[in-house]
């Protein structure tokens, strides 16, 4: 009878292992503004992005859910761009995600006849999610790309 | 087993209990029929005795007739049964006393008196935004400056621009404010480019509806979207992607053709022209087009046309250029878009030159004046 109990308490717990390992949500918060200035002086950008509001965001992005966000935008001359969300779920940061690749899609229909040879930077834009986290990095190279998939793992 | 008790207490025989309730019943009956005024309680003063000196004994009073006064007919029509059922027929009245003998005809077939109305309460005449514009204003001149005003100035605005407007609303914090902007847009394809989202409601009559062929995946000109925008004042940021036209005199006229549709939708808006800020000196030697004897020309033209057509010219020049009259080398990435430092000092120029108007109650005044007397 106890080895049936061991053997039952043995298989749950290799069972919780597994679970544990699988799956790229990130369950270590992260700080966005930190995230985002590290970006900023490590990324490759030619442009002098500046902070916006969160109005200023929901106008850019149709996103008013997010539980933190921390968004740079450039003078208009570029689309360089970094914007980063935080959501309360996974679910939520999946219509996000949508959103942000919409906000691609309109820089590109915008710069299409608009300072045109800034397109490149828009082709290789980084947007992804991560867990309940959302990215955008619109930058000159890819070292943008290396902080972020340092700092959550993916 | 307990024995119940008798809970009824004073009439304890079975007849008693029996009247009772009737008793009560009828009581109650009289208090809802006087109530109701069908009956009157007997009063004391009901039964009326005198004493008879004669024999020493009290006999009831007789009561007094009542006397009705005699109240005259207000109006005896006179007139056989016949011609008081032939409403064809006019009847006679009798003469009032002392009135005129004539005789007053009643028509029957006379349609009823209409009650005059009563006139409406006068409403003040709404007094718009470009009658309290100083008689005197010089619109030759660009506007001057002028006692601050704030974000909630532009609140009944409406901005339309190029990527330099949308710096200045991305950067300063006016996203809330409605505006009309995109990258490249000029004075022509405000009327022709489809790049504003819009949804129009189903309810809209035909006749008001943006016309089939300037709509493209969901989007319609700017010129469409302001026809069906309400503001009170506009502003325009346009001119720098034009330096790249042929023919530089086709700017004023275009622009001007943009400010008389303007006009014709809204002709009471304030229209404030922005002029077309310089580029660096770097900007000016490199770019293809956007020279800075060219962003003079066409601010020349904008003046001109503002005089023309009555709008209000805003130089942002003074906010952003140096001593050498054109825009600092570190105003931003690329000599010709602002970075946000800039951009705050153009919003700061906007909102200390705006046109000072007259009140309201000083253009009523005037007009009671002006009123001839009778």
């Amino acid at each position: 009878m106890r080895k049936q109990i061991l053997a039952t308490l043995t298989a749950v717990l290799m069972l919780f292992t597994l679970f544990s390992c699988g799956g790229k949500e990130t369950s270590t918060a992260v700080d966005l503004q930190n995230l985002a200035e590290t970006l900023l002086a490590d990324g490759k950008f030619d442009d002098a992005l500046a902070q916006i509001d969160d109005d200023t965001v929901t106008m850019l992005y149709g996103i008013d859910n997010a539980a933190e966000q921390v968004v740079y935008i450039g003078s208009g001359a570029t689309p360089e761009e970094i914007a980063l969300f935080s959501f309360a779920t996974a679910a939520e940061a999946e219509a996000g995600f949508a959103l942000a690749q919409m906000r691609i899609a309109d820089q590109k229909e915008a710069f299409t006849d608009y300072n045109a040879w800034e397109m490149p930077k828009l082709e290789d834009a980084v947007v992804k999610q991560y867990g309940t986290y959302v990215v955008l990095c619109v930058s000159g190279d890819s070292r943008a790309e290396a902080i972020l998939s340092e700092t959550f793992g993916g | 087993m307990s024995r119940r008790k008798n809970r009824r207490y004073g009439i304890r025989n079975r007849t008693g209990r029996r009247i009772l309730p009737v008793l009560f019943v009828l009581m109650i009956g009289c208090a809802f029929f006087v109530v109701l005024g069908k009956i009157r309680p007997m009063l004391p003063t009901d039964i009326l005795v005198i004493r008879d000196n004669n024999t020493g004994t009290y006999i009831p009073a007789e009561p007094e007739p009542e006397t009705k006064e005699q109240t005259p007919p207000d109006q005896v029509i006179t007139g056989s049964l016949t011609e008081m059922a032939d409403h064809r027929t006019s009847f006679a009245l009798p003469a009032e006393t002392g009135s005129e003998p004539a005789e007053t005809l009643i028509d029957l077939n006379r349609e009823p008196e209409t009650v005059p109305e009563r006139p409406e309460p006068e409403v003040p005449r709404v007094i718009g935004l470009m009658e309290r514009v100083p008689a005197d204003y010089d619109y030759t001149a660009p506007v001057p400056e002028n006692e601050a005003v704030d974000i909630t100035y532009l609140e009944d605005a409406l901005l339309v621009g190029d990527s330099r407007m949308q710096g200045l609303i991305l950067y300063c914090g006016l996203s809330r404010i409605p505006s009309y902007t995109y990258k490249g847009l000029t004075v022509d394809s405000v009327f022709t480019r489809p790049l504003i989202e819009w949804t129009e409601d189903e309810n809209t009559p035909e006749e008001d509806r943006v016309p089939e062929e300037l709509w493209s995946e969901g989007k319609i000109p700017v010129m469409e979207a302001l026809k069906r925008t309400e503001f009170n004042k506009v502003y325009i940021m346009l001119g720098i992607n034009e330096t790249g036209w042929p023919e530089p005199a086709d700017f004023p006229a275009v622009y001007g053709k943009m400010v008389d549709a303007i006009r014709e939708y809204n002709p009471q808006c304030l229209i404030y022209v922005l002029s077309v800020f310089p580029v660096t000196k770097s900007a000016s030697e490199s770019h293809p087009y956007a020279k800075n004897d060219k962003i003079d020309l066409y601010n020349q033209y904008l003046q001109e046309m503002a005089a023309e057509k009555n709008v209000f010219f805003v130089d942002l020049a003074l906010a952003v250029v140096n001593e050498d009259g054109v825009l600092p080398e570190d105003c931003g990435f690329d000599g010709i878009h602002l970075n946000k430092d800039y951009c705050l000092r153009v919003l700061d120029h906007i909102f200390t030159h705006t046109v000072s108007l007259r009140s309201e109650e000083d253009i009523r005044d005037l007009e009671e004046v002006d009123i001839p007397a009778e």
